[in-house]
Order: C-alpha cells, then structure tokens, then sequence
C-alpha cells in the first residue's frame, strides 16, 4: 500500500450538542509513530477511537476526509469495521483488567483475533496464541494462556492485551494510556515492547498526557486541547522549542529533579503570602524537632509481611517522600502513622509521646495533629455534604476559620453549596487540603495525593502544597509512585520494596547518585522528556 | 484516561409508570377519606339483596350478606395501606437497629445476630407469620406485626451489608481522621448513606407487606369478621365464585392493582437512586 495508513481532514466529533472534537487534521504513514497528547476531556481518545468505528454511542463523526488503511470509513457498515478493528487497526486500552474478558483465559482472546482475521491456519491457532505471547515476552506463555485476566499481574495483562492487538499483524497499533496504571518499571518494560513493535513495521498512534513517556517513543506529536490540535511538529522540536503557550504550560509543569525549589505553574497567581519559591523556609533548619518517630514498624496480612522493620523519623517543617511500587507497603506505612490500622510489631510515636500504642479513644484527642490528604478525594469526602458542611466537620475553635482556609487553598467561596461530585478533580484535591487543615495539624499524611491529577492541575496542587509548608510549616509524609514528584517536593526520601526500605536519605543524594541497584532500576525505568535525544536538556 | 461521553440518554415516558402513579394516588385518596367513593356502609348487611350483580345501585354488586362490594372495597383500603405502610416501618426500623448492631457492634455481636437471621430466614415466611399469630393471637396489629418480623431479616442484611461497605469508605476514614467520635460518624455519615438504598427496598416492601397481610386475613387471621378487608372479603367469598364472580374478583384486582402500583413506582425510585448513586 503507498500512501499514508491513516488520512484525516477537517474530521469533527460531537456527542449532541457539546463538540468533543473540531477540525483536526492528521497523517500516519506506515511505521511511524505518532502521539497525541492533551488532558483529560481534549478529545485525544474519541479522536483515536473514530479511527476504529469506536467513538462511542452518539457520537456524530464528520470529516472531508477519513481513510484508515486505503478504505474510505466515513459512514462505514458495522460488518465492515469488524474487519478494519483487529485486522488493519489494533487497539491496546489503558486498564488490560477491564479490557480483558474476566471470565475467558487470555489465550482464547487472542485465538478469537486470530481466527476472525484468519491470521493463522485454523490448525496453527493455539501454536501461534503461544508464539505470540512470547513475542510480547510473556515468560512461560504455554501456562500463561490457558490462565484469566485475574491471575495476571498487570505488566502481564497489558502484554497479553498487546498481543491480541497485534494478533493480526495490524499496520497500525493505537495506544491509548497504555502505561498509565503500570509502575514504572513495567511501564519501561511496555514502551520497550511498543518500540519493538515499531521496529518491526507497525505503525503507532500513542495516546498519553504524559510528555516523558511520549518523547521516548513518538516521531510526531499533536498536542490536544479542548479538541483541536494547538501544535504538532517532530517530537524533539515540539519538546525543545514549544512554540503554543499551553504547550510550554505542560512541559513547564513536569515535575522533577530540575524544578525542586522552583514553580511550576508558569503564570503564579501571587498567593496571599507572596507566592516566593518554597525554598527552605526560615527557621526550617533550625527547628530539627522530630514530630513523627516510627520505629522497626512491621505489619502482617496473612502470611504476607506488608510493612517490615521499618523506621524513619518525620522532622517538623520537613517533607519526607516514601516511594515504591504497588505492593511495596509504602500505603500501609501511611495507615500506620495515622493510626488506622495497628502495627503487629515496633511503634509510631508523635511528638515524642506514644501514638500507636494507644486505644482509639486515647487517639482521638490529639487526631487534630496528623491529617491525611487522600489520593482519591471523592471517595474520602460523604457525596450528601455539601462544601460548607464538609469543612465545618473539620473546624475546630482556635483554628482557622473557613474562610482563610478556602483563601489557602485558592477555592471561591461560591463553592460553598456545591456537593463533591459536582467539583473538578483539582478543587476536591484543593477541598481535601483545606479540610486537612483546619484542625490546624503538625504533619500531612499525603498519599499519592496528585496520581488521579493532570499534569497542569497537579502542578498547581503541588506549587499549593509547596507554599503552605513555607507559611505553616507543616511536615509531610508524602507517599508517592511518582518519583519525579517526589523528587520536586521531598528534602528525604525513603525508597521502599517488598515492605522494607531499601535506602533512605537526602533526596538528591538518593535519586541522583543511587546506592543500591533496586533505587538505580527505578530511576532509569522513569521516562524522561530527553529521551528523544538523551544527555541534552531541555527547556 | 479520558472515559468516553456517556451516550445521551432520553428519559423515556412510561406509560406504566403513570398508571401505577395513578392508582397508588387513587388508593390513598379512598384510604384518606372513604366516605367520599363509598357509596352504601362497608357493613351494613341486607338480608334482601345477597349476591346482586354490578348495576346502577351496587357498582360492583353485593355479597353473600347483601354488603356492597365496592363499600366494602373501598373502606378496606386504609387497613391495608396502614398495615402496608404498618409493617414495612417496622421491618425497617427492626432492620435498621439489628444491622447496625450486627455491623458496628463488634464481632460477638455480628455472628449472633447474622447466624439469627440465618435460622429465621431458614423457616418459611408464612410458617413464621403463622407462628407469631399463634403466639400473639389473630387481628391487624398482629398480622401487622408478624408481616414485619416475616421481612425484617432482609432488611437487616442488607443494612449490615451497606453499613460495613460505607465504614471502609475513604469519608469514614476522613472522619476517623478528624477525631470525629464513632457514635457521631454512624450517624452523620454512616446511617444517612447506608439507608438509601434500604428506604427503597422499604417501598417496595409495602407492596408485598399489603399482599402478605391479605393473606393472613384470607386465613382469617386478620381483623375480625365484619371489618371490611379484602383478604377476608376473597376468603368470603370462597364459596360463591360460581355463581357471584364479583364477590371474589373485585377484591383480588384491588390487591393485585395496589401491590403493582407500589411496585411499579418503588422501582422507579429504585432506578433514580441507583442512578444517581453511581458515578
């Protein structure tokens, strides 16, 4: 076939009255691999979906012109996208648990592609699904297709979804968030497997709102906001020298080792204490008072040692990042400094007075002291309350009153009489800050506290976090997948696996020069914005 | 990553939704003021006009003590409604007090009390209503009260279930986190949120609490003989079905028609909540 695999001109998606996409226009020639980039709601996935007949129920999809794999698929019958999906077109999804049949080994998922595109000689099938879960470097794949979804962790879920995708030897690959629930070694792991493909003659579409990751892989990239394209360009020049300001926003907003001490929301509303770099606040050194002490802490599910000997002490003033991949025990670490679950062994202590070894009701007085801001802020606020009920619940005389609280966290008072779900994601993480603070508390518990975030509002959330330890000088125990993030925020850092810390200290000595080869794997593993061109920097 | 738009969904008119609004607005209108639709006294019998059919001066015809049907239909209304209403609060409320106990009243507590629901739950319901009867004796605070110990253990299942479901919630934890004191979370946080779902339940429940309280008063277990009911009118009218189809028809149509119309609105509701409870 000569000519690009997929033309788009002047396509349009609308749901109704609310237009999801306007005007683009792109190419994908054969084995390139091509990136579109944007937040949440810019259109970038029904985009990617309109070119396998998926952008949803409703969707209205007009183009001039739309030619995926020489086939003209404006108006196309349903039988014939059947042909298109699988065949010249295949689609990995971000979440492999629920895009995988849980109820059907993945090994017939990937024999079903097989066969309907008559892939394989019908003989061959089962020899072939065996193959190609190797392929994608599935270790034992004779065992691992006759096994369910649920028994998969979810690096093998994704290859194994990667493989049906390219069952039938499709000439283009969409990827849609296809790291995104992965730690990041694994995500290493699949964008190395994504690479392999391209090597091999596949063309990609990758869908992402993470620059880094996309700067690895992309040749081309289209950046994505409110449903038009405001770049695209070859990925370094796009990375190097953006030329729209939202293109500069979101590189701008990254965060890492080279934004520690600095903003990283471009334009900084000044706050109501002159919003200056959270650098060392005054006094931070000098105060060295230790307000959180954990000691040889160890705790047991079942056999399973979640969280062991660990130890640390929190400073007050200070941020101490924990990170880790799932599993590593850094969240029990958290549930245990706040007392929600007991530890079976060693002792948290708070202000040097014992706090795990309390009864609950021995707890509750001094509550106020330790807060925790939750990864997820819509399942930790009751959906009936309004804003004003949910903060009041926290406020305490003597402490600070509503009003500064929302002046803290920069939210109109005209929130007041909205519910949680009728907030975005950055004002219920900003909500979750604020109630957090009004009882006024010594340390901040954050567990993952920007994960569900964009990459734009998380910047503000964590400029906002950064200002308020200068002004409050209130100690974080920041829990963190991220290591970037943590990197940003963080003056100690933990590093935690299989329940134990591995290392432990200066947060630039750490993840800069790592001592032991687990925190060095993890720091390769993570995505870099010069991956395109290692060693150079940019911005 | 970016879930796809939710297809626009239109809200569809339902005819059956109207019907069933219509019926239960009709059947607390009679229950509230009988007198206004009733055209004869529910129980003035008249020796002289036993088993007339439908016609201009009996609507619905007379029984086999020349009672008029639709008076006595009419006038049954409000028993059945109340012991509806009746047992289905008190099966909630029973509910409500043994869930919350079996879920926050530590462990003891919740094998007690679930392994008690278990053994209820084993005996068949009208087995149980019949036991309670037997033991408290027959009339409508009776039967009210043994429909609601009849459906009381599904209510406090499900309250246990919701309970425990919303104590591991992330807002719990929040509030666990503030000092909150436990007494005060159950019943801001906990109580409110858990009940919802049961409250509906609760309405879907009067509809089968009025059919199981007629079948207690068609086995004469009800409210005493000339009470209007209409669980002890079908039973009435047991003997005169051939020849008197409207002694035994026009009463089971009011049964049928009020538990639907419940129904049919109950799960309306049910839809709306779990709608909207669904993010």
């Amino acid at each position: 076939m000569t000519g690009p695999l997929v033309e788009a001109r002047g396509l349009r998606i609308g749901f109704g009255a609310e237009r999801a996409v306007r005007e683009v226009s792109f190419r994908i020639e054969p084995g390139e691999c091509v990136a579109f980039v944007g937040e949440s709601g810019s259109g970038k996935s029904v985009t990617a979906r309109s070119l396998v007949g998926l952008a949803g129920p409703g969707a209205d999809v007009r183009a001039e012109r739309l030619v995926v794999g020489g086939t003209d698929v404006r108006r196309l019958p349903e039988r014939r996208w059947r042909s298109i999906r699988g065949g010249v077109v295949g689609l990995v999804l971000q979440d492999a648990l629920v895009s995988l049949d849980p109820l059907r080994p993945v090994g017939a998922e990937i024999a079903e592609t097989l066969r309907r595109h008559r892939a394989a000689p019908r003989g061959r099938v089962r020899e072939r699904t065996i193959e190609l879960l190797a392929t994608v470097g599935v270790p034992e794949p004779g065992l691992r297709a006759r096994q369910r979804p649920h028994q998969l962790s979810g690096g093998l879920r994704q290859r194994a979804l990667i493989a049906s995708a390219i069952a039938a030897d499709p000439a283009l690959l969409i990827a849609d968030e296809p790291t995104t629930a992965l730690d990041v070694t694994v995500q290493a792991q699949i964008l190395d497997l994504l690479a392999e493909r391209k090597r091999a003659g596949t063309a990609l579409l990758l869908i992402s709102h993470d620059l880094a990751v996309v700067a690895r892989l992309a040749d081309r990239v289209h950046v994505m906001k409110d449903g038009a394209f405001v770049e695209e360009g070859p990925v370094r020049e796009v990375l190097r020298a953006p030329r729209h300001p939202y293109t500069r926003t979101l590189l701008a907003a990254i965060p890492s080792e080279r934004t520690r001490g600095s903003r990283l929301t471009v334009t900084a509303e000044p706050g109501p204490a002159a919003a200056s770099a959270p650098g060392p606040a005054p006094g931070r050194e000098a105060a060295r008072k230790v307000v959180v002490e954990a000691d040889g802490l160890v705790k047991a599910f079942g056999d399973r040692r979640a969280v062991d000997e660990v130890s640390f002490r929190l400073h007050a003033g200070e941020t101490l990042g924990i990170v880790g991949e799932s599993g590593s025990g850094k969240t029990t670490v958290a549930r245990l400094v706040l007392g929600l679950v007991p530890p079976d062994g060693g002792e948290v202590r708070l202000d040097g007075a014992p706090w795990s070894a309390l009864s609950e009701s021995g707890r509750r007085p001094r509550r106020r002291e330790i807060q925790l801001v939750h990864q997820d802020p819509l399942s930790s606020f009751d959906p009936r309350l309004t804003v004003r009920r949910l903060l009041n619940e926290a406020l305490r005389d003597g402490g600070p009153s509503r009003a500064t609280l929302l002046d803290q966290v920069r939210l109109s008072p005209a929130l007041l009489d909205r519910r949680p779900r009728e907030l975005s994601g950055g004002q219920r993480q900003r909500l979750a800050i604020a109630r957090a603070l009004a009882p006024s508390p010594r340390v901040l518990v954050c567990d993952e506290p920007v994960s569900a975030l964009d990459v734009s509002v998380q910047a503000q959330v964590l400029d906002l976090l950064a200002d308020l330890q200068a002004r409050l000088g209130v100690a974080y125990l920041f829990v963190s997948h991220h290591l970037g993030v943590v990197h940003h925020l963080s003056d100690r850092v933990l590093v935690m696996r299989g329940g134990r810390v591995v290392e432990a200290g200066p947060v630039g000595r750490v993840l800069t020069r790592p001592a032991t080869a687990y925190t060095r794997e993890l720091v390769a593993a993570i995505p870099r914005l010069d991956g395109a061109d290692a060693g150079e920097p940019v911005a | 990553m970016t879930a796809l738009p939710p297809p626009s969904r239109r809200p569809r008119v339902r005819a059956g939704l109207w019907l069933g609004a219509a019926v239960l607005a009709a059947l607390v209108l009679v229950a509230l003021v009988p007198s206004l639709l009733a055209p004869h006294s529910p129980t003035e019998a008249d020796p002289l006009r036993t088993l007339l059919p439908p016609g201009a001066h009996h609507p619905l015809g007379t029984d086999q003590n020349g009672r008029d049907v639709l008076s006595r239909m009419v006038h049954g209304a409000r028993p059945s409604l109340l012991s509806g209403l009746g047992a289905s609060g008190l099966a909630l409320l029973g509910g409500t007090a043994l869930g919350l106990l079996a879920a926050r009243g530590g462990r003891v507590a919740d094998q007690v009390v679930t392994r008690g629901l278990d053994v209820f739950m084993a005996i068949p319901g009208l087995l149980l209503a019949l036991l309670v009867i037997a033991v408290a004796g027959p009339g409508t605070l009776n039967v009210v009260l043994a429909v609601a110990v009849l459906t009381m253990p599904v209510y406090a299942r499900i309250v246990r279930a919701q309970i425990l479901q919303i104590s591991r919630s992330g807002y719990v934890e929040g509030a666990v986190t503030l000092g909150v004191r436990p007494a005060a979370i159950v019943w801001r946080h906990v109580l409110p949120n858990a009940l919802g779902p049961v409250l509906v339940l609760a309405t879907l429940g009067v509809g089968s609490a009025i059919g199981a309280g007629s079948t207690l008063s068609f086995l004469g277990l009800g409210p005493r003989p000339p009470a209007p009911e209409w669980g002890a009118m079908l039973a009435d009218s047991r003997g005169y079905y051939a020849v008197a189809w409207w002694t035994a028809v026009f009463p089971g149509v009011a049964i049928t028609g009020s538990v639907l119309a419940i129904t049919v609105v109950g799960r309306h509701l049910q839809r709306r909540v779990e709608g909207r409870r669904v993010p």
